[in-house]
């Protein structure tokens, strides 16, 4: 059986997202069960309530640096409708104020680009083990 | 349900620290083949010499730091094998560590470092996410035991591997075209942002170059962009601006290139 993902991409550099969809795409390719996923995305942080319902997204990767409504806003935002959603927090640096505002906010993972496979893997991984608890 | 996968993580721990004895005794502590990455967060001098003294036996690498926060730092940018970390921690201290390392779902075998090695001390610990204990003082046999269960053995032909894992390289054209397409108005703006000493611009554009260049096979631009950057933020603008024309000089090559290449 299939797993279905529908995925948001939040960046405002288009292709800082592709990038990270071409890695994402590569990870679920490789996996050994068969998983569907379906890319959308956004270049602001405005609007993402209306879009993860619209779109029945599941999993978020959501850059800190945004133009208007920084990246920790829209994750604050998105904790106060959907708790359980799994958000990775995505930036060009680990600074000590992002990586606490993250967690304080609510982040389920925190990917610093330019990034390595290995850390999409584990970020999709994370997701899968999360649905197989559920 | 919570009690039992608790009890089952510990006894599991404790079974095999006993099973490995022998075995490593058998191989008379072989700690000179072990290879990977370690992320040590210790605080008392003591135990940072006893331990990266014995580390050194080995042909692990280790990054050093001194409290939580900059422990967190490290396991969210880098690729370790293992974490040795003091429960007695400035900033943030181990336990606060950990939980922040479980909510980002970073799975690596962390041992807490501790005087507290009661049964119930341990057993908090493997709780909230750690593999085991070492005790402190550090019993340099114990630690070995650890390292050798979680590290793996170098290939000695192959020494000459990297030190952190490759970044992640996309190659497809319709990427490598909105990268150059990017890049030509980046080399504009840094041009623009030195001229007018608009220093919080010149940030932002650098910043999105140091995050995307590594991604598409330029990782001397994502370097040269991180040099910039840290140089910017301390207030270096001196320094800092003369990397960015360096920079945007890489970038103009590299558009010049891309440019003939089209051509061709």
């Amino acid at each position: 059986m299939s797993i279905n993902i529908n995925i948001l991409l939040i960046d405002d550099v288009e292709y800082s997202r592709e990038i990270l969809r071409a890695a994402l795409s590569n990870c679920i390719n490789a996996q050994s069960r068969s998983i569907k996923a379906a890319f959308y995305h956004s270049s602001t942080g405005q609007s993402i309530i209306q879009q993860i319902e619209l779109q029945k997204i599941d999993l978020v990767y959501l850059d800190i640096n945004l133009p208007e409504i920084s990246g920790i806003d829209v994750l604050k935002n998105i904790r106060v409708v959907y708790p359980k959603l799994m958000v990775i927090m995505v930036s060009g640096e680990n600074s000590s104020e992002n990586v606490k505002n993250a967690i304080a906010s609510g982040a389920n993972g925190f990917i610093v680009k330019p990034f390595t496979s290995q850390r999409v893997t584990d970020s999709l991984n994370n997701y899968l083990k999360k649905q197989k608890k559920a | 349900m919570a009690d039992e996968k608790l009890t089952k993580g510990f006894k599991k721990e404790s079974a095999a620290l006993k099973e490995d004895k022998p075995l490593l005794m058998e191989k008379s502590l072989q700690v000179s083949s072990l290879a990977g990455h370690i992320l040590l967060a210790v605080n008392s001098t003591l135990n940072q010499d006893l331990i990266t003294n014995a580390l050194e036996k080995t042909e692990a690498t280790v990054d050093l730091v001194e409290n939580g926060q900059e422990a967190l730092q490290k396991a969210i940018s880098g690729q370790f094998d293992l974490i040795l970390m003091d429960i007695q921690l400035p900033v943030m201290d181990g336990k606060e560590t950990m939980a922040c390392l479980q909510q980002l779902g970073i799975d690596i075998p962390a041992y807490a470092l501790t005087t507290n090695n009661t049964a119930s001390d341990i057993e908090e610990y493997v709780a909230i996410g750690f593999s085991g204990t070492l005790s402190t003082p550090i019993n340099i046999s114990q630690l070995y035991q650890v390292i050798a269960q979680h590290l793996r053995e170098s290939i000695k032909e192959n020494n000459l591997q990297e030190s952190s894992p490759p970044r992640f390289i996309a190659t497809t054209p319709k990427l490598k075209t909105l990268f150059f397409t990017e890049l030509h108005k980046q080399h504009v703006a840094i041009a623009d942002s030195i001229e007018n000493a608009n220093y919080d611009n010149l940030i932002k554009v650098i910043h999105v170059i140091k995050g995307t260049a590594g991604s598409v096979g330029y990782g001397d631009l994502t370097d040269l962009a991180e040099h910039c950057l840290t140089l910017l933020r301390q207030d270096q603008l001196e320094q800092g601006v003369q990397h960015c024309i360096q920079l945007n000089n890489k970038i103009a090559s590299l558009l010049n290139e891309n440019d003939k290449r089209e051509l061709e």
